[in-house]
């Protein structure tokens, strides 16, 4: 063992430094180090100079100085006198409110159009391809645009607003939905619920012990409908024993030259959302379809003669190799989902960005936000590479 | 003994009339006769705000701003570089159809149909100058001389991609030209391209830088050398957290900043610079996906004919990898062509911008903001639909070949 690796690489078995391999390998890895931090020291000298002439601070404590500017909605309290990073975390959660609710639309009317390319009905399967071929072939924004512009002129009225019975109502005043009220006793309530599934889990166990030592199906007491009712049975006691209800339907109602009630929803943020899942699940839509196209016939055939009915067949055999095979493509458009939100800038939906963006107007610490902005959007990224990570773990196939 | 059937006759045909197909396909369980009529609903109700919207819409306002749609504010008087110079698209198109067959004959009719119908309806109703009328009637002959030298024998793929790169040199020389005062090719700025040809250029400027620095930092993430590895995964997965649209915004407003104060970066350089940066680092990504479908044996085996690592990458490794990545590559050309659509949110005049700015700029096309974006997602659909057509006869000849 050489104690001077440094000398022996050298002059190793005679070879001359400039063809040494390893040496090479030193060399080149300098250079380009070298190449880097030349134009990193380029460009940070650049800012120096210009910070200084500018009068510009660069400090990032600025961020923690009053904001003074106004975000239009937010999910945290917020007003204009909380500290710029506050604004930007009420942008956040404002983000992370779009991204949600977007996720599961996004996957409810993909996987709708997904399947219904796959539909035996020829005029279904025909629309679904017209949907998705029609989205998929034109950008976001062009979309985006047309649907914003279009969705905004063209909605109504308070007193025209469209109603769809039970569900809510929209107007150039913004979306309204029908949405629960809960009260104090909504605790007590889910307590006894839990109480009725505890009692229904533990009775089901029972019953397949005494199954067992009886060595037949002991029908009708162990079914389905038996554990249901117990549930039932616990939900209407919880709600009977109590002086209020633990929830109450809140409809919208015009009162007035406006809507009261109901769970309110800016068009702003109907126009985003509309646009990113309508979009976003055009590209769902074929995941969904190549998953459930990936599972060969043959499996299905196989399964069917053995005997397991249709149900089972979806159940155990295609839908656990077709999420296999869509959950890391899935988790890249929700990854989408989320950068597309940025297009909020369009309708001015106070987002993580646009927030970001008023504040660089307004304050002028531009190189401090869009730091702390990429930093947020890499957290994201991690967060959501993680999931897929876990979930490439969870489904690897264990091969010998 | 076998038997060994020498002829076969083939499954006999069947001959379906249409009542058993519509019973078949459409109404055979019940719940399927209830989804069409559902349907059938569905397409009504559509047809029925369709077309009235599409018989009484204001189509004047992309007829009479065509121009500044295809060329934004090119001056008029120059116009004629911008026709000449895109003449090479139909070239390129003809001789690469020309070249690689039925793979690229879907997007040579479409182009050569648009050009056709475009021509047509501007002799009968457009205003547009007599340049765009002549251009759309040359360039399908244009595309019909490209494939006559594409289909000669001394012609190479390669030679498709050296007419790609001096095409697109030249064209943009040509619509920048020389200095202020020249008299033959005057200076005109960026600020004035606009419309349809800024969102090709920037498309395919993007596609000729975006695929080698895809390659190298895919190169430099498989490294073995931690520098090269650390930088690559640091670009990667920085560029590829952030949206574009905030790169844009990034670039535009911080590059006066970090450059000395004399520069003043060119607007649509620096839009141009984000949508590589972005795509690139997803290219990347594509590209080592083929990388680590390259078996470890033909490596080893390359290395144990003496082959240097430089050529074991070059070739061995690569056109293995880069074969296997095809669809992805094309795939993420496609992203790259629709991404050029984001630069109209900092004020570019690309397609979208020009669109935008006829609807804001001018009055009486406040109300005609559906047709002048229909028309805009209808070229960006022509585009892009050939674009995925060719991807598609690139996967079917693979797989013909593999077997």
């Amino acid at each position: 063992m050489s104690v001077r690796p440094s000398l022996e690489i050298l002059n190793y078995h005679g070879v001359p430094v400039w063809r040494n391999v390893i040496f090479i390998r030193y060399a080149m890895q300098v250079f380009a180090a070298l190449a880097v931090a030349s134009v990193v020291g380029f460009l940070a000298v650049n800012l120096m100079n210009n910070a200084e002439q500018r009068g510009v601070n660069l400090s990032f404590r600025l961020l923690q100085t009053n904001a003074g500017f106004d975000v239009p909605y937010s999910l945290i309290p917020y007003d204009s006198s909380r500290s710029i990073l506050y604004a930007f975390l009420a942008g956040l959660s404002n983000t992370i409110r779009l991204v949600v609710i977007g996720a599961v639309l996004t996957t409810i009317v993909g996987i709708i159009i997904g399947l219904a390319r796959l539909s035996s009905n020829w005029l279904i399967s025909k629309l679904a391809t017209v949907y998705v071929e029609g989205l998929r072939n034109i950008p976001l924004i062009v979309f985006a645009f047309f649907l914003f512009y279009g969705l905004l002129t063209t909605l109504p009225q308070t007193k025209e607003a469209w109603r769809i019975p039970g569900v809510g109502v929209a107007s150039n005043r913004g979306i309204y939905t029908t949405s629960l009220d809960f009260s104090s006793s909504l605790v007590p309530w889910l307590l006894f619920v839990a109480a009725g599934l505890m009692a229904a889990y533990m009775l089901r166990r029972l019953f397949f012990r005494y199954e067992e030592r009886l060595g037949r199906l002991a029908r009708p007491l162990n079914t389905k409908y038996t554990l249901l009712l117990i549930v039932t049975a616990m939900a209407v006691l919880g709600w009977v024993v109590q002086p209020t209800a633990p929830f109450s339907i809140n409809q919208p109602v015009l009162e007035g030259v406006n809507f009261r009630g109901g769970m309110r929803f800016t068009t702003e943020f109907f126009a985003i959302l509309a646009a990113l899942t309508l979009y976003i699940a055009s590209y769902v839509a074929e995941i969904v379809r190549g998953a459930v196209q990936s599972v060969p016939g043959g499996q299905l055939e196989a399964a069917r003669a053995l005997g397991m009915s249709y149900k089972q067949v979806i159940w155990n055999i295609v839908l656990p190799q077709a999420a296999r095979i869509a959950v890391p493509p899935m988790i890249g458009q929700y990854v989408n989902l989320t950068k597309g939100s940025a297009l909020a800038i369009v309708v001015g939906y106070s987002e993580v960005f646009v927030v970001s963006r008023t504040a660089i107007e307004k304050t002028g610490l531009a190189l401090q936000i869009f730091i702390l902005l990429i930093v947020t959007y890499l957290i994201i990224g991690v967060i959501y590479s993680l999931i897929g990570n876990w979930y490439n773990r969870k489904v690897l196939i264990v091969e010998r | 003994m076998v038997e060994t059937i020498t002829s076969s006759t083939p499954p006999p045909r069947e001959s379906i009339d249409p009542l058993t197909w519509l019973r078949r396909n459409l109404f055979s369980p019940w719940y399927n006769a209830v989804l069409t009529l559902l349907a059938l609903y569905l397409i009504f109700t559509l047809l029925n705000k369709a077309v009235p919207f599409l018989v009484s819409a204001q189509w004047a306002a992309v007829t009479t701003n065509l121009r500044i749609l295809l060329v934004g504010q090119y001056p008029q008087s120059e116009l004629w570089r911008v026709g000449s110079s895109f003449l090479y698209i139909p070239f390129l198109v003809g001789i690469a159809w020309g070249v690689w067959g039925a793979m690229m004959r879907p997007f040579a009719l479409i182009l050569i149909a648009v050009a056709v119908g475009t021509a047509a309806t501007s002799f009968l109703v457009v205003s547009l100058s007599l340049g765009f009328q002549l251009w759309f009637a040359v360039s399908p002959f244009v595309v019909l001389a490209g494939y006559m030298i594409g289909r000669m024998d001394f012609v190479r793929p390669r030679f498709v991609l050296i007419a790609w790169l001096v095409s697109l040199v030249t064209t943009i020389f040509l619509l920048r030209g020389l200095g202020e005062d020249s008299a033959v090719l005057p200076y005109v700025p960026t600020m004035k391209w606009g419309g349809l040809i800024v969102t090709i250029l920037i498309a395919q400027a993007g596609i000729t830088v975006v695929l080698p620095i895809g390659v190298i930092l895919a190169l430099a993430r498989q490294s073995e050398l931690w520098f090269f590895k650390a930088a690559a995964i640091a670009y990667i997965e920085i560029l590829r957290a952030t949206p574009l649209l905030c790169l844009l915004f990034l670039m535009l407003i911080l590059s006066p900043m970090f450059l000395p104060d004399i520069t003043t970066p060119d607007r649509l350089l620096l839009a141009f610079i984000a949508i590589v940066l972005n795509n690139s680092a997803y290219m990347a990504e594509n590209v080592r996906g083929g990388l680590q479908s390259v078996s470890r044996g033909q490596i080893e085996a390359a290395q144990a004919l003496g082959m240097r690592n430089l050529y074991v990458t070059l070739f061995i490794v690569l056109p293995q990898a880069l074969r296997a990545t095809i669809p992805a590559i094309v795939g993420q050309f496609i992203i790259l062509f629709k991404d050029v659509a984001i630069v109209a949110l900092v004020g570019l005049m690309d397609l979208l911008g020009a669109a935008y700015a006829i609807i804001l700029g001018q009055d009486q096309w406040r109300t005609a903001d559906p047709e002048v974006f229909l028309f805009v997602a209808a070229v960006y659909w022509v585009f892009t639909y050939g674009m995925s057509s060719v991807s598609r006869g690139v996967e079917h000849r693979m797989r013909a070949g593999a077997d």
